[in-house]
């Protein structure tokens, strides 16, 4: 196999977007591109991620994306796994370059649902869950994590205050980004006080509804020696898994499956213990979810992490710093670009781009991203070349 | 289709174009027009009303036709105030995943539970075959 370096990676801000999906991608991709070092022309591949790009009309954007790079020839694919697509659509442009099919790579995601209400922007993430069986019979995500947090809590006695815990962090981490969708801190009292969207999950539990795009450039480091810019990373494991897609299917909703078998086979593919990792970027799009994250990948025992949490250590400066970005919760979650935003975060992280919430020496960093309620699940882990 | 699956075939039930096990039409016109709660059972023990082809337990092809029972607690549940636009009229309801008494799980929703206080975890609650959309439960009541 070929090594795989990210070579530059880039988003914009998240949030609401005046331009559109396609104007976005196009813009993120080329900054990612000059990032690298790279033009354009060395592409050998576009994987592009746009989950709900049917709000805007629009699908088939990776040759709508490669002619306004000016490679209307590259070819390129649409890569959908709900909220994980674009660290699937990562995977796929490192198993084309480990495997020695292309060179470089650009893998891109994006999103615009900000025109959307509430009820409407609920009703297109809904089809993310297996739509005969549960949203059919009233699931929303918020309802569906819901019923996660309520197993979690009747299983570990996990309390508000300690879900609240991982909100206040996030938020905290996102207003030190300025890319976050969310810029400003918010307190306990905030939390506790803010209207329940499917109890026991309150607004603020649940990330936004975000407009955004990211965008990494890919390569083969042996085929571009002395080229490349000066923030490479290495990507040490690429490893993906699934469950099954309904929550009822499942014998315990304490657990999502493919979080626990993708950790477990990045870590075997990257030769490292989970003690040598110095920070995570997990996906919280529910406070609950990154508990489950953090307990599935075996960071920390069953019913423990809501409470270590809560106790700091996940905190910038804590032990192990989970999030730092701000996560989906306050950095925001435009579904599709959430993968590669987290990659985004590694790169700022690893290359003194990351300002007051910067991790000091992190060299190794590993990502996670949930396609719905876990019916499929990405881990990368990456590490300073 | 060649291997089984119903694709997007819509036709309300009607059995002439089906080969293999039954479809997303038949299971929803079983609940509408014929107050049956209809699934697949494996040999392993696991039960579903999910339409699947292959048991996603075990990965076993022996999977029987099975009328599921009716009657349940509730696993676990979260009270919905945000929904999507198929109950945009519904808002607040109980959203529940319920085990039934033969060890199978359904999702389904609780018209009229507007807070967490009226129902919990281990409530015995049955579905209700109704006029209303997807799977009605109620809870059952104490004689």
């Amino acid at each position: 196999m070929e090594d795989v370096w990210v070579a530059g990676a880039a988003m914009n801000r998240f949030g609401k977007m005046k331009e559109s999906g396609r104007e976005a991608a196009a813009r993120v991709s080329l900054m990612a591109i000059e990032m690298a070092g790279l033009s354009p022309r060395d592409i050998g591949y576009t994987f592009i991620s746009n989950t709900l790009g049917i709000v805007e009309r629009q699908a088939h954007l990776g040759p709508i994306t490669n002619t306004a790079l000016g490679i209307p020839e590259v070819p390129s694919m649409t890569v959908e796994s709900a909220c994980s697509s674009s660290s699937a659509a990562l995977h796929e442009a490192y198993v084309h370059i480990a495997g020695g099919f292309i060179d470089a790579a650009l893998v891109v995601g994006v999103e615009k649902l900000s025109n959307l209400d509430t009820v409407s922007a609920t009703s297109y993430f809904a089809m993310g869950t297996d739509y005969a069986f549960e949203s059919k019979n009233g699931a929303t995500f918020p309802s569906l994590y819901a019923t996660m947090a309520v197993a979690h809590m009747e299983k570990y006695g996990t309390k508000a205050e300690e879900l609240g815990s991982i909100a206040v962090k996030n938020h905290a981490n996102a207003a030190l980004n300025p890319n976050a969708h969310m810029q400003k801190p918010i307190t306990m009292e905030t939390y506790l006080q803010s209207p329940f969207v499917s109890w026991p999950l309150r607004l603020y539990d649940c990330c936004p509804f975000s407009d955004g795009a990211a965008a990494a450039v890919v390569v083969n480091p042996r085929k571009f020696k002395g080229m490349l810019g000066a923030d490479p990373a290495a990507i040490k494991a690429s490893a993906r898994a699934g469950s099954a897609a309904a929550l009822h299917d499942r014998s315990d909703l304490t657990t999502i499956p493919s979080s626990r078998l993708a950790a477990e086979k990045a870590l075997k593919q990257a030769k490292i213990e989970r003690s040598q990792v110095d920070f995570l970027e997990v996906h919280d799009c529910f406070t609950i979810a990154e508990v489950l994250a953090l307990e599935d990948m075996g960071f920390f025992p069953r019913g423990k992490a809501a409470r270590r949490s809560f106790e700091g250590e996940t905190s910038l400066g804590g032990k192990l710093p989970v999030n730092p970005s701000g996560g989906l919760k306050a950095k925001g979650h435009p579904v599709a670009a959430t993968g590669i935003a987290q990659v985004v975060e590694v790169m700022e992280q690893f290359n003194g781009r990351s300002g007051k919430r910067e991790i000091k020496g992190a060299t190794t960093a590993l990502t996670h991203n949930v396609g719905a309620t876990g019916g499929s699940c990405s881990v990368h882990i990456f590490q300073r070349v | 289709m060649a291997d089984g699956t119903d694709g997007d075939r819509h036709d309300k039930g009607e059995k002439n174009a089906r080969a293999g096990p039954h479809g997303i039409a038949e299971y929803e016109h079983a609940i509408n027009e014929e107050g049956r709660l209809i699934g697949f059972s494996c040999q392993c023990g696991f039960k579903t009303l999910t339409h699947v082809l292959r048991c996603p337990v075990c990965g076993g092809s022996g999977l029987k036709e099975i009328t599921l029972a009716t009657r349940g607690k509730i696993i676990s549940f979260s009270v919905a105030n945000v929904p999507s636009d198929l109950f945009s009229k519904d808002a607040p309801f109980g959203y529940v995943i319920v085990e039934m008494d033969d060890g199978s799980r359904v999702s389904g929703w609780m018209p009229g539970v507007k807070s967490p206080g009226e129902i919990k975890v281990g409530d015995q609650v049955c579905w209700k075959p109704s006029y209303r959309h997807g799977l009605v439960i109620e809870k059952e009541v104490q004689q």
